[in-house]
């Protein structure tokens, strides 16, 4: 039958046209998805880095004071290490060296933004490779720290505590036996003692430094 | 500057014989002793150790030893340098550091080598772009990534060195490569420049000498195993190194074993890769060009070596989780050992069959007839005895448990004369996996804490 | 005559992962030309047939008379995953040097 024949005439030029008309429907939507995507995820990336500005911002003001604090400190142990060479001890400079010795300066930081972007799996969302890298060191930095503050609160605890309970009287604030200081024990606990809390200062400026060079790239974006 | 130092291994794996070190620093003179205790599987297991208890998480025995060794150690100024503090380096310190209070060394410096330890930032690190490809298979280390037990760098000399610098008798490292810790004294007492390349790859090849304990002085050793003098007592390799990058191997005279071109050309090529490339955190060493020359007695000269600059990665060592393997065994005697042995495999392969098992793995092998040689080996005509070992691998925990339990009933219902079920069922062990990666060096740095003992 | 390579060299093996090494080190100086000639991969590859099942890599050590072998696929896996016995290919120094080599009749031989 001829006419069934005819009418199935297909307008092959009609149907490409078509096709192209609806893959470049797809392929819009499909852009048009992507580009809200993208959208979305430059706004979440947006708020990360606002929110590790605020972080590293704060850890470096804490930094920054916190270093200041230690070179003071590190000083005063340094200037009555004197007191071993003498033949008299003065009492207050022994008095100054205790103090030093028992303050002990903690560094909590912010770890609120990486730990969120960690567990959460969106580190991916940050675009800029350097940054990443920065942040990366930056909180393994912390990570390591941790074993010299574990090793400083040990030393503290175990060496310098009981010396000065046993040594010094607290209301008074006056050393109950100078003699005590005399000893070799007490020497090596102070020398033992500053040299962690150096470890500590270097450690902490280090710290300082990579907290820079984040914020420095966070600033760049 | 000195003339020479003598470096000396102590142990050559963890377990290795626990006398060595001692010996080491009894019977003459040495200035450093050294010593390996981590394997690929060691650091996984170290972890395990940690969660439960964060105190621990290191070589364990290397406690009970330093009570011995510290003394030693003292009398003699002798500097201990190893890698037994795993994935707790600064728990270790502490522990020896008690160690040494009770015994009354006040002074002594004692460091930690860490930093080595990324396993909290492997997340991100992958999320930066940091694939961490498995350097065998190619497959990026996502794959795996919920399975991974511990991730560490390895770090070469230059953080041993610090320790050094900072005036640290005994160092106890994490994961720093078994040639660095030998490599580490000769640039300390020598002053080698980091760019020095084949300086430090003749310090690289003396801790590829002295790494496997005494697989360099007469163990394990095929050319001539008879004529080694009382292994009972052998004498663990000493390495003489001298500022120019020479190096003589040696041991104690008083001591067993033997050092000849053999011995040290054996062990040179112990798990040796492309020879020409010997990759170390610090410098490439290169096999090719070393030449030895036996100088006297138990006295090797190594010389020659040439080296080239260090490559931009740090290798690291990631342990996982990978299902469970279990292996029985069954002893068939004499007539026809073998058949009968071949007969039980037919068995319990139906059996595997039969209750609808399935593996990853299964593997037959028949000790006492070709287990170690394979097909290579010629047949042996009627054996006295077949050991009949029979394995598999799987991640189903209750399959492996239902293949355990099928070895024993052999006993009884398979062939005859069969024997050496005493341990009674096998055990299933679980798989810890080790996947090999490559870490851009910036994006981790070794650090060293140092402690004195008051 | 044909001669095993145990007449002529003494070896070593040990594991990286799935895959063996083997170094075979010449007795003595003037073996080292023979080994080179005669022990080559298309050899040692006959010799293992089924036992290595990737591919096999060979490195000269004329300075100390050695060659480095890797045969690669070649320990079930490797590590802590094999079911093999000698997990660590231990033993495949001595299996190696069971492999007969066609050498000049005068050739001397301690």
């Amino acid at each position: 039958m001829p006419v069934v024949k005819e009418s199935k005439q297909i307008n092959w030029k009609d149907k490409f046209v078509e096709l192209v008309v609806v893959v470049i429907g797809i392929t819009l939507a499909f852009m048009m998805n992507r580009s809200y995507e993208n959208h979305k995820n430059k706004q979440v990336e947006y708020q990360y880095l606002q929110s590790f500005k605020d972080d590293i911002g704060s850890d470096l003001k804490q930094l920054d004071t916190l270093l200041r604090h230690q070179e003071r400190q590190l000083q005063k142990i340094k200037n009555s290490q004197s007191l071993f060479s003498r033949s008299t001890i003065n009492p207050d400079s022994a008095m100054t060296l205790i103090g030093a010795l028992t303050t002990i300066y903690i560094y909590s930081s912010q770890k609120t933004t990486y730990e969120t972007i960690k567990s959460s799996g969106n580190f991916n969302i940050l675009s800029d490779y350097r940054l990443k890298q920065a942040l990366i060191k930056y909180y393994q930095g912390m990570d390591d720290l941790k074993y010299l503050r574990q090793t400083t609160n040990f030393y503290y605890n175990t060496f310098v505590i009981p010396f000065i309970l046993k040594n010094v009287d607290l209301h008074r604030k006056k050393i109950v036996s100078l003699n005590a200081l005399r000893n070799r024990r007490f020497r090596n606990m102070v020398y033992g003692f500053q040299s962690l809390l150096i470890q500590k200062y270097t450690m902490h400026k280090e710290l300082y430094q990579s907290a820079r060079t984040v914020m420095t790239l966070l600033k760049q974006i | 500057m000195k003339k020479y130092i003598r470096i000396a291994s102590g142990q050559g794996y963890w377990g290795d014989r626990f006398d060595a070190p001692l010996d080491q620093v009894k019977e003459g003179p040495i200035d450093y002793l050294v010593m390996d205790y981590l394997a690929e599987v060691t650091m996984s297991i170290m972890q395990k150790q940690k969660s439960r208890d964060p105190n621990l998480g290191y070589a364990k025995d290397f406690i009970p030893l330093m009570k011995q060794l510290l003394p030693l150690l003292v009398e003699k100024k002798v500097k201990l340098i190893t890698n037994a503090g795993g994935v707790n380096p600064v728990g270790c310190m502490i522990a020896v550091r008690n160690i040494a209070e009770q015994m009354g060394y006040s002074g002594l410096k004692i460091a930690a080598v860490y930093g080595d330890d990324i396993l909290n930032q492997l997340d991100p690190l992958i999320a930066s772009g940091n694939e961490m490809k498995n350097m065998e298979t190619g497959e990026p280390l996502q794959k795996i990534r919920r399975t991974v037990s511990s991730a560490n760098v390895y770090f070469g000399a230059r953080p041993v060195v610090k320790a050094l610098e900072q005036g640290a008798q005994i160092i106890v490292t994490g994961r720093v490569t078994d040639t660095g810790i030998s490599l580490a004294p000769m640039i300390h007492e020598f002053g080698w420049e980091w760019d020095d390349w084949n300086k430090l790859a003749a310090g690289v090849i003396g801790g590829h000498i002295n790494e496997c304990g005494a697989q360099a002085s007469g163990g394990n050793f095929l050319a001539g195993w008879k004529e080694v003098p009382r292994m009972e007592r052998i004498g663990f390799p000493i390495v003489e190194a001298y500022p120019d990058g020479s190096l003589i191997i040696t041991k104690h005279e008083s001591l067993g074993g033997l050092v000849s071109e053999r011995t040290v050309k054996e062990q040179l090529v112990y798990e040796l890769g492309n020879p020409a490339e010997y990759i170390t955190p610090d410098v490439v060493a290169d096999f090719t060009s070393i030449r030895l020359e036996q100088e006297a007695e138990n006295r090797v000269r190594v010389y020659d070596i040439k080296g080239y600059p260090d490559t931009e990665f740090y290798k690291v060592s990631i342990s996982y989780f990978d299902g469970y393997t279990c292996i029985g065994q069954l002893t068939y005697a004499w007539p026809e050992a073998l058949e009968k042995a071949q007969k039980a495999d037919d068995i319990i392969r139906k059996r595997i069959e039969y209750l609808g098992l399935t593996f990853d793995d299964i593997h037959t092998e028949y000790l006492g007839y070709n287990a170690c040689h394979g097909s290579t080996a010629p047949p042996i005509k009627d054996p006295n005895e077949v050991v009949f070992l029979i394995g598999v691998r799987g991640h189903d925990k209750q399959m492996m448990q239902k293949f355990a339990n099928e070895i024993v009933p052999l006993v009884l219902t398979g062939p005859p004369t069969v024997t050496g079920f005493g341990g009674g069922r096998p055990r299933v062990r679980d798989v810890i996996a080790y996947w090999p990666a490559l870490l851009k060096k910036d994006t981790v740095s070794p650090k060293v804490l140092t402690i004195e003992v008051v | 005559m044909k001669i095993p390579l145990l007449k002529l060299a003494h070896a070593r093996s040990g594991d990286k992962g799935d895959t063996a090494n083997v170094g075979i080190i010449a007795l003595k100086p003037e073996y080292y030309e023979i080994l080179k000639e005669k022990v080559t991969v298309e050899k040692v590859k006959a010799h293992y047939g089924d036992m290595v099942k990737g591919k096999i890599e060979r490195f000269e050590m004329p300075n100390i008379g050695a060659i480095n072998f890797l045969l690669h696929n070649a320990l079930g896996g490797g590590g802590t995953l094999t079911l093999k016995h000698d997990a660590q290919g231990k033993t495949y120094s001595t299996s190696f040097l069971r492999m007969e080599i066609e050498v000049d009749d005068n050739l001397q031989i301690d």
